[in-house]
C-alpha cells in the first residue's frame, strides 16, 4: 500500500472504529445471542432458531408489537400536529429577544430525568390530586382518574416526547427565509398551499429526524406503561424486559429485541421514502 | 442579555452535577462512617450485601457492631435477587463476607455452590428461630448441613379499606367479587400472582393447572384497576383512593398504617404467600468469624425488637421467637402476629422453581397482561 494509503485508513480508524465497535458489534452479538436458548453466553451450545418458534407459539409479539406501533403513530401524529404550530410561532411570530429564553424554557425537562417527568404528570393527574380536584367542580368523581389507561399513557408519552418535534422543527423553520413566503403570499398562495408547497418540503428532513427521535423511543416504551398504564396497558417493551430482568431468559430476550429492530427498520424506511415525496414537491 | 441567559444555563447546569450523588446500578458501595475516626491498630473491614434501608444498614445495627468487635462495616446493595446472586456470581466470591437472599435464592445459590455450610454450634441464637422457617429443605444442603440462618419473615396476603367495605372481608374471593370491580390493586409478580390464584381456586400453590388458572387470572383482571410493584405504586393510589384493596406486603401495611393511612390487613382463609430471608456466608468470605458474629448480633433479641419496633421502617417480623414476648402489643398487632401460634393458618412458602417452570409462569402472567 502507498503511504498515502495507509494514512487513509489510519484516519478512518477512529470513527470506524467507534462505529463498529459500538454499533456493529453489539447487533452482531444481539443476533448471536438470540440464537442461543437460556442465559448462557457460552457458544458451545447449539444455536437453533428455538427462540423464534417459542415466541411465534406464544402469539403474543404480534399484537403487543401493533399496539406499541400504534401508540408510536398516534403519539408522533400529535406531536407533529401540536409542534408545528409551537415551532412555527417560535421561529416567526415570536420576538427574537425572548427567543431564546423560550427554547431554554423548552429544554429544562431534559435536565430531569425521564422517571421524573412520569411521576411528575401521574402526580398531576392522580385522583384527588390538581386535575381531578378541578374537574370535580365539574361533578366528575374526584377518586377516579384517567391513570391506569392507555389515555395517561399516551398522555405521558405525548408530554415527553413532544419537546424533540418542537426543537427539530424549529431548527430548520428558523432557517426559511421569510421572503420566500412573501413572495409565495404575493403570488396569490393561499396559507395552506404556503405550507405544503413551500413550509413542508423545506423542513421535511427536520420532520424526518422528528419523527425517528419520537416515533422509535415511543414503540420501544415500557416504563410509562408499567407505571400508568394499568391492567391494559401493556406493550411490546414490558414483554423483552421481563424476559432480560425478571426471568433471566437472554436468548428469549435478544430474538424480540431483533424481531423488534426488524420491523422497525422496515417502518422507518418506509416513512423515509414518504419523506422523501414530500421533499421532493418544492416548486 | 446573552451574557445573563449563558450564566442562567451554566448554573442550571451545574446544579444538577453538584447534586447528583454516587451513580445508581444494581450494586451500590456505600460506607456507614463510624464516629471514631482514629484506628486502634488494624481494623477489619465486614461486608455486608443487603437490600438498602432493609434494616442491617441503620444506625443502630451498625454502630454497636462496629464499637464492640472494632471493625468497620461496609454494605453494598442490589436492587433484585437476581442481581445478588449476579453480585456472588460476577466475582462477589472471595470479597462478600455475608449476604441475605430471599428462600428461593438460597435454593439457587445451594446449587451453584456460593455459600458455605454454617456450624450450627457458632450460632447462638438458633434455638429460639422460628421452628418451621428454620430448617426448611431448601436452605440445607445435600448433606444436611445448613446454608442460611432465618432472619425475617413476611407474608403477602389481602388488605383492604375497612371503610370501603359494609362488612369485613377474610377471604381472596373478595378480589374477584363484582362489587369490588375496579378498586382492586394486584401484586405485579407472576411467582405470587399464580400461587393466590391457586389458593383461591384451591390448588396446591406449588403445581397448579396452568389453564385453569389463566381463566382464574382472567377474571381478576377484569376487576383489577392496576398491578403494583412496589411500595409507592400501591401506597399512592390507596391513599388517593383509587384503590380500596388488594394483595399486598405486610411490610407495605405496616407503614401504611405508622404513616396514618388505615389500612386492615388479614390472612385470608384459603392462605397466604409466606417468604423468609436468610443470612447466608458466601464461599470464601474473607472474613468468617466477623461474619457469624453479625449473624448472631442480627438475629440477636437485642437487635431484632428494636429494628420491629422502627415501624415507619416497614420491618418484616423477626424470626427469632423470644423478640415477640418482648414487643409491645401495639407493636405485634401493627405487625400482625399479635396470635402468633395460630396465624396464619395456611401458609404457602413462596420457593425456588425450575427455570423452565419459571418461564412457564411468566410466559402465562404475560399472556394475562398482555390479553385485552
Amino acid at each position: 500500500m502507498t503511504k498515502s494509503r495507509i494514512k487513509t485508513w489510519l484516519l478512518m480508524l477512529p470513527g470506524a472504529g467507534t462505529l463498529l465497535s459500538l454499533v456493529l458489534l453489539p447487533l452482531s452479538l444481539l443476533l448471536l445471542f438470540s440464537l442461543v436458548t437460556g442465559n448462557q453466553i457460552s457458544l458451545s451450545g447449539a444455536l437453533s432458531f428455538k427462540n423464534y418458534l417459542n415466541i411465534f407459539e406464544q402469539g403474543l409479539f404480534g399484537p403487543l408489537m401493533w399496539k406499541s406501533i400504534r401508540m408510536g403513530l398516534l403519539v408522533t401524529a400529535s406531536s407533529i400536529l401540536i409542534g408545528y404550530p409551537v415551532a412555527y410561532g417560535l421561529a416567526k411570530v415570536v420576538k427574537p429577544r425572548w427567543r431564546n429564553f423560550l427554547v431554554v424554557m423548552i429544554i429544562i425537562p431534559f435536565f430531569t430525568s425521564q422517571l421524573l417527568l412520569i411521576y411528575s404528570l401521574m402526580v398531576m393527574l392522580q385522583s384527588q390530586g390538581p386535575v381531578m380536584t378541578f374537574l370535580a367542580l365539574f361533578g366528575l368523581d374526584p377518586t377516579r382518574s384517567i391513570l391506569y389507561s392507555n389515555t395517561a399513557v399516551y398522555l405521558i408519552l405525548l408530554y415527553q416526547f413532544l419537546p424533540y418535534m418542537v426543537l427539530s422543527l424549529y431548527s430548520s423553520l428558523v432557517k426559511i427565509d421569510d421572503n420566500i413566503v412573501f413572495a409565495a403570499r404575493s403570488m396569490g398562495a393561499s396559507r395552506i398551499r404556503v405550507f405544503i408547497d413551500i413550509i413542508l418540503p423545506l423542513t421535511a428532513p427536520a420532520l424526518f429526524s422528528g419523527i425517528i427521535l419520537v416515533f422509535i423511543p415511543v414503540a420501544g416504551s415500557f416504563v410509562e406503561s408499567n407505571l400508568a398504564g394499568g391492567t391494559k396497558g401493556m406493550m411490546i417493551g414490558s414483554l423483552i424486559d421481563s424476559n432480560f430482568s425478571v426471568s433471566l431468559n437472554m436468548g428469549r430476550g435478544c430474538a424480540l429485541c431483533v424481531l423488534f429492530l426488524l420491523i422497525m427498520s422496515v417502518l422507518t424506511f418506509a416513512l423515509q421514502r414518504a419523506i422523501r415525496y414530500l421533499e421532493g414537491r418544492r416548486l | 442579555m446573552k451574557k445573563l441567559l449563558a450564566l442562567f444555563l451554566v448554573l442550571v447546569l451545574v446544579f444538577p452535577i453538584l447534586g447528583c450523588q454516587s451513580g445508581t446500578g444494581s450494586a451500590e458501595t456505600t460506607e456507614v462512617e463510624p464516629e471514631q475516626t482514629e484506628a486502634t491498630g488494624e481494623r477489619r473491614t465486614l461486608t455486608v450485601a443487603n437490600w438498602q434501608g432493609y434494616g442491617s444498614d441503620a444506625e443502630y445495627a451498625v454502630k454497636p457492631f462496629e464499637e464492640k468487635y472494632n471493625c468497620k462495616v461496609v454494605h453494598q446493595y442490589f436492587d433484585s435477587e437476581e442481581a445478588l446472586l449476579n453480585m456472588l456470581r460476577t466475582g462477589g466470591l472471595g470479597k462478600i463476607d455475608v449476604v441475605l437472599p430471599n428462600m428461593a435464592y438460597v435454593a439457587t445459590g445451594k446449587r451453584e455452590n456460593l455459600f458455605s455450610p454454617l456450624d450450627k454450634t457458632k450460632l447462638e441464637n438458633f434455638g429460639d428461630l422460628k421452628e418451621n422457617i428454620r430448617e426448611l429443605p431448601d436452605v440445607l444442603d445435600e448433606d444436611g448441613n445448613l446454608l442460611g440462618v432465618a432472619w425475617t419473615w413476611g407474608s403477602t396476603a389481602l388488605g383492604y379499606n375497612p371503610d370501603a367495605v359494609s362488612e369485613p372481608i377474610n377471604s381472596w374471593a373478595a378480589l374477584w367479587d363484582p362489587a369490588n370491580k375496579g378498586k382492586v390493586a394486584y401484586f405485579d409478580d407472576h411467582l405470587t400472582a399464580i400461587m393466590i390464584a391457586a389458593l383461591y381456586s384451591g390448588q396446591d400453590p406449588e403445581n397448579p393447572d396452568l389453564n385453569v388458572i389463566k381463566d382464574v387470572l382472567l377474571q381478576l383482571k377484569d376487576n383489577t384497576r392496576l398491578f403494583w410493584s412496589s411500595y409507592d405504586s400501591f401506597a399512592k393510589p390507596y391513599a388517593a383512593g383509587e384503590i380500596t384493596m388488594g394483595s399486598v406486603w405486610s411490610g407495605a401495611a405496616t407503614q401504611l398504617n405508622a404513616e396514618g393511612v388505615k389500612i386492615e390487613y388479614v390472612y385470608p382463609v384459603e392462605g397466604a404467600v409466606v417468604w423468609t430471608d436468610y443470612w447466608c456466608i458466601p464461599v470464601n468470605a474473607p472474613n468468617e468469624d466477623l461474619a457469624y458474629a453479625w449473624i448472631n448480633w442480627m438475629t440477636s433479641v437485642e437487635f431484632q425488637s428494636e429494628y420491629a419496633s422502627d415501624l415507619a421502617a416497614q420491618p418484616p417480623i423477626p424470626a427469632n421467637t423470644k423478640v415477640y414476648e418482648v414487643l409491645s402489643p401495639e407493636v405485634r398487632a401493627a405487625l400482625y402476629i399479635e396470635d402468633i401460634e395460630n396465624i396464619p393458618k395456611k401458609v404457602a412458602f413462596q420457593k425456588e422453581l425450575p427455570p423452565e417452570v419459571n418461564q412457564a409462569w411468566l410466559d402465562l402472567w404475560n399472556e394475562v397482561k398482555a390479553t385485552n
